[in-house]
């Protein structure tokens, strides 16, 4: 099972609606689960907006483009991950909206941009994955933040940076 | 399930893990300690020191829960064929992304949220490895877009 079975069968057993309620979300608050999936999928939405943004600068070489446009792929099954996760819950994702990407100038170099983006998503699902209350959902989330910690370290490298400044991700 | 119990639990997962690092230790100090190495040389020291912090982090966990930090090993097996600095590089992909399934599972059993955190955070890190490894290969570092479905 890959992690959006794994995500929506943890889901499901957490915060499923009852075989009598139809429309459970209108009535029912979210789970804790629920909310932080939401915002792991707001984040989600928000990275591969910003992602779109930056492949529009005309600096990037095919290659590092190449890789970009895998990194932001990834980005939208994590995202379909999560909305097919809510939408089990009787969490429909259309209720939920990206928080806003920072403002870019044209001509910047996008891969610090996209390297911080990365890294604070990465570290935003490693928090959800010590809240979340079923040991599925936490290891089904830590298998996404440890995919955002890989395009974080690849960008880093692209950058010229180091890599992997810490050997511990919510050091780095 | 009292706390003092859960620790208790946590702590034998983590035994466990430590175990694991003892193993990736032993690899990367035989390599290091080799001839096979070239290129990666510096990247591969990097990675054994990463592995010596979360040894460290895990033993501290454990003996915080009152339990005894298992002692290493003389010896553990290495892989065949390290001869050169592109067949270590492929041992260390294939023990960094062992390492970081058998994390995976972990986090899945670790009861106490600051212990699945910890677990988690060294697993993104191991996965960090395996893509500048693969990069040194001039392979896509990063092929799946979750860690479940294998990195390689």
């Amino acid at each position: 099972m890959g992690v959006g079975g794994v995500l929506l069968a943890a889901c499901n057993k957490a915060a499923a609606p009852s075989a009598t309620t139809a429309e459970p979300s209108s009535v029912a608050p979210p789970s804790a689960d629920v909310a932080l999936l939401e915002r792991a999928l707001a984040s989600e939405v928000s990275i591969g907006l910003l992602y779109e943004q930056e492949l529009m600068s005309p600096t990037i070489d095919p290659p590092t483009r190449a890789r970009l446009e895998s990194f932001r792929a990834h980005h939208r099954d994590h995202a379909d991950a999560f909305r097919r996760a809510l939408v089990l819950a009787g969490r429909p994702a259309a209720e939920v909206s990206p928080s806003p990407g920072p403002e870019m100038s044209s001509g910047h170099d996008p891969l610090p941009a996209l390297s911080a983006a990365e890294d604070q998503l990465a570290k935003a699902h490693l928090v959800a994955a010590g809240r979340l209350s079923t040991g599925e959902l936490a290891q089904a989330i830590a298998g996404v933040c440890g995919v955002e910690a890989r395009h974080a370290a690849v960008l880093r490298s692209l950058a010229g940076e180091a890599a992997i400044p810490s050997p511990f991700l919510d050091r780095q | 399930m009292r706390l003092a119990q859960a620790q208790k639990e946590d702590a034998a997962v983590l035994s466990a893990a430590i175990e694991r690092e003892y193993e990736a230790a032993f690899f990367y100090r035989s390599v290091l300690g080799g001839s096979a190495l070239g290129p990666s040389a510096a990247l591969v020291q990097t990675i054994a020191s990463d592995h010596d912090a979360h040894r460290a982090f895990l033993a501290d966990v454990v003996s915080d829960a009152g339990i005894a930090v298992p002692a290493a090993k003389e010896t553990y097996p290495l892989p065949l064929g390290l001869r050169d600095d592109a067949a270590v590089v492929r041992a260390a992909i294939d023990a960094e992304e062992a390492g970081l399934q058998a994390g995976l599972r972990d986090v899945s059993v670790l009861i106490l949220p600051q212990h699945r955190e910890g677990v988690a955070a060294i697993v993104a890190v191991q996965a960090q490895h395996v893509s500048l490894l693969r990069l040194t290969q001039g392979l896509d570092p990063v092929p799946r877009a979750f860690l479940a479905d294998g990195l390689s």
